[in-house]
């Protein structure tokens, strides 16, 4: 599907320049990574230099240049959810899953990666899986959490 | 549909005041992020499953955020001739016993939180009336006016509402400058952190040469803690429609951008749907209302970037981008979008204009204090009882939004300080509680207004360690474009660092604050330029804090890990286990479940413990 | 001509000049690191930073950046300012304890010792690499990469980019002596088997130069000439035009210093002749360019709107290149019968089509051309007759191909898709005759 699928992305914004992160957006929510090959299409198509693509790319959290795990574990470290624990349940789910923030476990099923407030500070500490948000954790339901997630 | 007259306008109206009250029992649940996080989609099923069921002839729809978040999930039951009930904790089971009741004709009150008043009704249930409950006592909703009462996905309920009857009035019997002139009397001022006022800031563009302008919103939402332009986005997105396409106008702009950030899926989801549907009912595109005003309006998304709430990052990034900021002058009202003179506002400002504009700017002006005009809408948040979002008249004090909607400090503690302004902003200690609250006076603090965010701090919170959180937050987020702002910020979270982990010096603290002033005066834009507030405020107000880190290496919060250390009380100990099985690193040793002994050196501080023992014996110092 | 006073001084300078520039100009000497006259301002090192009193008000600017403004007041070594500039400079010694040039600024504002824990990075960010690379070789080779803390100037996928040419300008500007990715690209060239192009031939200075040196520049007699003669990098003499901001008329760019003529065609003159090549409007429409046919042989004649040449296009399809005056066919552009891609790729660069010696130029350009002026890059870009033209040809485009599913256009008028694989033989007709056409 590689080159197919960059190209519909491409030809659906019009081949414009200006939509260059929204095309990253589309391929990263198609693949769940940003492979070098797809990014050098769009700096072909799009008749932008490599190094602006690459410097977008690695600028904006929301992208990531290595392959992420089927589930992306987020957990929010707004400032309501840092005052009611989301540092502990940071370093729980870290130690759960044996990784650090940012790193995705050998079996390709989690990524761990912490996020600036995804916006649900009433219900902190909050972390969302995938498209899931689950609000009101401690330590002990942040661990039994993943285990809905093969 | 395109509505091109006035009739047509009502007649749309007409359809969502039907649907709002419609004659049959109509059913609402709150399905906004924070709805859904709570269990607001499995009492939505419940609902459906039940109402089947019964074969109950109810009207179920989905509303956004009604603002009590520490409520949810939150349902609403209408019947014809009876007032709004709202029920709070209406989970899956208890949104079924709603529904059963109703089933057998019967209101299920001691369910509910309150009832809301339409039509001047006076039930006779032993039930709150809405602005008895404290946490709407001090309310006035003007932004979050439809949010958790209309469909977002409605466009008529949203006319009902007496939506697009500003842009109507605007575009029928007001001049460009008539507009401008009237935000301007309204005292309205930039919602999204500096307090600019409004109308000045639209005539800048107005006046601006070029007959290319844009209109943006910035629905970047990144201070942490602050969550009202998504409640707006995904509860009412075409308050913010309207309020753009009435700026277009008057600024002489046909092209709208709406950049909102990754984060926030849902609300990108609803905009996308009130966009189509404005276009559809041509009160969008080429034309608006059959008249000679074309405005159109894009959706940007954000790529994750705190920065790219600085408006001149914002505009980099709509142009496809690294989020860098530049310098102003120019600004974006010179030169802006692709060049072009270009007004950026907020989320929460826009959806203030088509009120004012309807309303009145008199009206308007007659909220709040001399400088600051109207509401401000505030997410309550952090260590209070009663956490959501909370729309108050400008000049209301900290002591009446943290105690009397707030309900007071969570599990019975002492206050500390409330946060504002995000990253940017600054913590505000017990001494300040009668503050009005308004733009000035909480300048004069050392903090800002900013997006809204008030993040309620505790005696369980260490200040030190909140200045170190914001400026770990900002290294992350900074740009590195300028060297103040990527250099001082990470030099002046290696001191904090050192200080909460108690191996902090006395020139530490001298050597922050020239760190601090240096950033503030030098960086290259507002991030930078403010990242210093936390660390600034903190210092001045929670100085003893820092001394007994420095001084005594003791953490008086008992927050920072270098510093405390955890021991049991064994007089309170219930011999429940629970620890001993919970703890990962083995520190807790005992004989069946009576804990025996506590190994400090394996002891990880991870707090697990603490959260599980019912008669706090575990004590951390 | 605003005048303003710097540190008492009065100081009159053109409009559009900087406080930077307005302050050198009476002699103060503020410290840059990221400043060269030659970029575009940047403003990222803030050593430049002084206080201007404008208006009862009295602000922290840096000088780079700000226009200078009649009846400003600048103080441009006040307690405040140099407070700060040590500070920076003392930041920047901890993240570059290596770098000479850090070392004697704070020797000389006198920067405390010691107090920051040093870092060992050679690099400081200033970016002027970057400018240089984009804005006067025009390849943007290198770029930012990163956010904050991880920040850095860096190849494409940090591999050896392959669009850097080795010229060498982006370690000639760097301050601190960081930069050797030229080298890495250098070994990439010679390991190629293509051929190996000079430099300065590479930058579209010296026509299809090769290499006798295997690339050691220091043993090369023209390489210490250039240098000489152009007392600076050899690529900021190669082509100031770059340096103008491009005219932007709904998405279609056109480039500052140059003459545009009706058949989508432009011309700038280089010295005794006039080089010609298409602009983006035409190089949007024929999407890739296959092939390119010349109909004349350098040193032939050619008249103002006869066929210059002709350009193959995907699916069959052609257009033709008219010539925009008479005059001599000096050269045809060797680098576009090898690669004709760049003629859509780098319309206004490297894929020019020809260079003609004009025989009647004067009056043909007037009559003929719209001229954007050369506008320095502080100032908005207007230019109304050009601005016109575009927006009348972007309603020709949107009217022709008006009605058609689904739509080939965006909503600016840009098109979505390669025309000549979409359209019918007789559309693209259409269109040649009316955008290109004699």
């Amino acid at each position: 599907m590689a080159g197919a699928t960059v190209d519909t992305i491409l030809a659906r914004h019009g081949y414009e320049e200006h939509a260059l992160i929204a095309v990253l957006q589309e391929i990263q929510r198609e693949r769940n990574w940003l492979p070098p090959e797809d990014l050098a299409t769009v700096a072909r198509m799009l008749r932008v230099p490599a190094s602006r693509v690459y410097g977008i790319a690695s600028f904006y959290k929301a992208f990531s240049l290595v392959p992420r795990g089927r589930h992306v574990v987020q957990v929010c470290t707004g400032t309501a959810c840092h005052v009611r624990g989301a540092p502990q349940i940071l370093d729980r789910l870290g130690r759960d899953l044996e990784i650090q923030p940012g790193h995705t476990t050998n079996d390709m099923r989690f990524t761990l990666e912490k996020v600036r407030c995804l916006g649900c500070c009433s219900i902190a500490p909050v972390v969302r899986v995938g498209e899931h948000i689950h609000g009101r954790l401690t330590q002990v339901r942040a661990g039994s959490m993943l285990k809905k997630y093969p | 549909m395109r509505i091109v007259d006035h009739t047509q306008l009502e007649e749309l109206a007409r359809e969502g005041t039907r649907s709002l009250c419609p004659d049959h029992t109509r059913i609402t649940v709150g399905t906004a992020s924070c709805g859904s996080a709570t269990g607001g989609r499995e009492a939505l099923a419940a609902v459906r499953e039940e109402v089947a069921t019964a074969g109950l002839a109810v009207d179920l729809r989905e509303t956004g955020c009604i603002g009590y978040c520490q409520v949810e999930p939150v349902l609403e039951v209408l019947r014809p001739g009876e007032p709004r009930v709202l029920f709070h904790h209406a989970d899956a089971h208890r949104a079924r016993l709603i529904v059963r009741a109703l089933a057998e004709g019967r209101m299920p009150t001691e369910l509910a939180l309150c009832w809301i008043p339409r039509n001047g009704e006076r039930p006779e249930w032993a039930l709150p009336r809405y602005d008895e409950v404290p946490f709407y006592s001090k309310q006035l909703k003007i932004v979050l006016r439809n949010s958790g009462v209309i469909d977002p996905d409605s466009l008529p309920e949203y006319a009902a509402r007496g939506g697009y009857h500003a842009l109507w009035r605007a575009l029928t019997e007001m001049t460009p400058e008539e507009v401008a002139d009237e935000v301007e009397k309204a005292g309205l001022r930039g919602r999204g952190g500096a307090g600019v006022p409004t109308g000045r800031k639209w005539r800048l563009c107005r006046d601006a040469p070029g007959d290319e302008k844009f209109v943006v919103c910035n629905a970047d939402e990144g201070d942490p803690g602050a969550y009202m332009d998504r409640a707006v986005l995904e509860g009412d997105p075409h308050s913010v429609l309207e309020g753009m396409a009435i700026g277009a106008y008057s600024m002489g702009s046909s092209q709208g951008y709406i950049y909102v950030r990754d984060e926030y899926p849902l609300a990108i989801q609803k905009l996308e749907r009130a966009i189509a549907d404005a276009r559809t009912a041509g009160l969008l595109g080429r034309s608006v209302f059959g008249s000679a005003f074309s405005f159109d309006v894009h959706l940007a998304r954000g790529g994750g970037a705190f920065v790219c709430g600085e408006e001149t990052s914002l505009l980099q990034s709509i142009e496809g981008k690294m989020g860098e900021p530049n310098q102003r002058p120019p600004f974006p009202a010179q030169r802006g979008l692709w060049g072009k003179p270009t007004n950026v506002n907020n989320v929460e400002t826009w959806a203030n204009v088509p009120e004012i504009v309807s309303r009145g700017s008199a009206w308007y002006a007659g909220i709040g204090t001399p400088s600051s005009k109207g509401t401000k809408v505030f997410s309550l948040v952090g260590k209070v009882q009663n956490t959501g979002l909370v729309e108050v008249p400008m000049g209301i004090t900290l002591r009446e939004i943290v105690f009397d909607i707030g309900g007071g400090i969570l599990g019975g503690k002492k206050f500390k300080a409330v946060q504002t302004g995000g990253p940017s902003g600054g913590c505000i200690p017990d001494r300040f509680l009668d503050l009005p609250v308004d733009y000035e006076e909480l300048n004069r603090t050392g903090s800002i207004m900013g997006s809204g965010g008030m993040i309620v701090m505790d005696e369980g919170t260490c200040m030190v360690d909140v200045a170190r959180y914001f400026l770990d937050f900002l290294r992350e987020e900074s740009c590195g474009k300028c060297v103040p702002c990527r250099e001082g910020i990470e030099r002046m979270l290696e001191i904090l660092e050192r200080i909460c982990n108690g191996e902090g010096r006395e020139e530490d603290l001298p050597l922050l604050e020239e760190l601090a002033t240096t950033t503030k005066d030098f960086s290259l834009c507002g991030l930078g330029g403010t990242a210093p507030n936390p660390v600034l405020t903190t210092l001045q107000y929670f100085r003893d804090e820092y001394d007994a880190h420095i001084r005594e290496h003791r953490c008086p919060a008992a927050v920072c890990k270098a510093l405390v250390h955890y021991s049991i009380d064994y007089a309170l100990c219930d011999d429940c286990g629970a620890c001993i099985k919970l703890c990962p690193s083995g520190a807790i040793v005992g004989e069946a479940k009576r804990p025996t002994e506590f190994i400090d050196e394996k002891c990880i501080k991870c707090g697990a413990c603490l959260e599980v023992c019912k008669p706090a014996a575990i004590r951390v110092q | 001509m605003p005048t303003l006073s710097v540190d008492g001084k009065k100081a009159t300078v053109p409009e559009g000049a900087t406080v930077l520039e307005a302050a050198r100009s009476v002699g103060q000497d503020i410290p840059t690191l990221c400043y060269h006259p030659e970029l575009r301002p940047y403003g990222a090192c803030r050593l430049c930073t002084v206080e201007v009193a404008q208006g009862g008000r009295v602000r922290l600017q840096a000088s780079c950046a700000m226009p200078a403004e009649a009846g400003m007041e600048v103080s441009t070594a006040s307690e405040r300012v140099l407070r700060g500039r040590r500070m920076i400079v003392e930041l920047l010694v901890a993240r570059s304890p290596n770098a000479p040039v850090l070392h004697e600024l704070a020797a000389r504002l006198g920067v405390p010792e010691g107090r920051l824990k040093p870092k060992n990075e050679l690099c400081i960010l200033c970016g002027q690499c970057v400018a240089v690379c984009a804005e006067i070789v025009g390849v943007s080779a290198i770029g930012f990469a990163g956010r904050g803390v991880t920040r850095k100037v860096a190849t494409p996928f940090e591999s050896p980019s392959l669009e850097c040419l080795a010229c060498g300008a982006c370690s000639f500007v760097c301050p601190t002596g960081a930069i050797d990715m030229e080298r890495t690209t250098l070994e990439r060239i010679k390991a190629e088997r293509s051929p190996r192009y000079c430099r300065y031939s590479r930058l579209g200075m010296i026509p299809n130069a090769l290499c006798p040196n295997a690339y050691e520049c220091y043993r090369c007699d023209v390489d210490q000439r250039m240098e000489e003669v152009c007392g600076t990098h050899p690529a900021f003499v190669a082509s100031p035009v770059r340096r103008a901001a491009p005219l932007e008329v709904r998405g279609f760019q056109l480039m500052a210093g140059r003459y545009y003529h009706p058949r989508h065609l432009w011309v700038e003159r280089q010295s005794r002749y006039l080089r010609i090549g298409v602009d983006d409007f035409a190089r949007r429409l024929v999407g890739r360019v296959l092939e390119v046919k010349p109909t004349r042989e350098p040193g032939a004649q050619v008249g103002a709107g006869e066929v210059l040449m002709e350009l193959r296009l995907p699916n069959g399809r052609t257009a033709s290149v008219l010539a925009p005056l008479s005059g001599q066919v000096e050269s045809i552009n060797a680098d576009v019968m090898v690669d004709p891609t760049l003629v859509s790729k780098a319309p206004y660069t490297r894929g020019w089509v020809c260079a003609i010696t004009p025989s009647a130029e004067a009056t043909e350009l007037a009559s003929l051309y719209f001229r954007e002026a050369a506008i320095p890059y502080l100032r908005l870009v207007q230019s109304e007759p050009v601005t016109a033209w575009v927006e009348a040809e972007v309603e020709k485009l949107k009217h022709l191909l008006a009605g058609r599913a689904p739509d080939l256009l965006t909503e600016r008028g840009l098109p979505r898709v390669t025309l000549p694989e979409v359209l019918s033989a007789d559309d693209w007709q259409t269109m040649t005759r009316t955008f290109f056409g004699a």
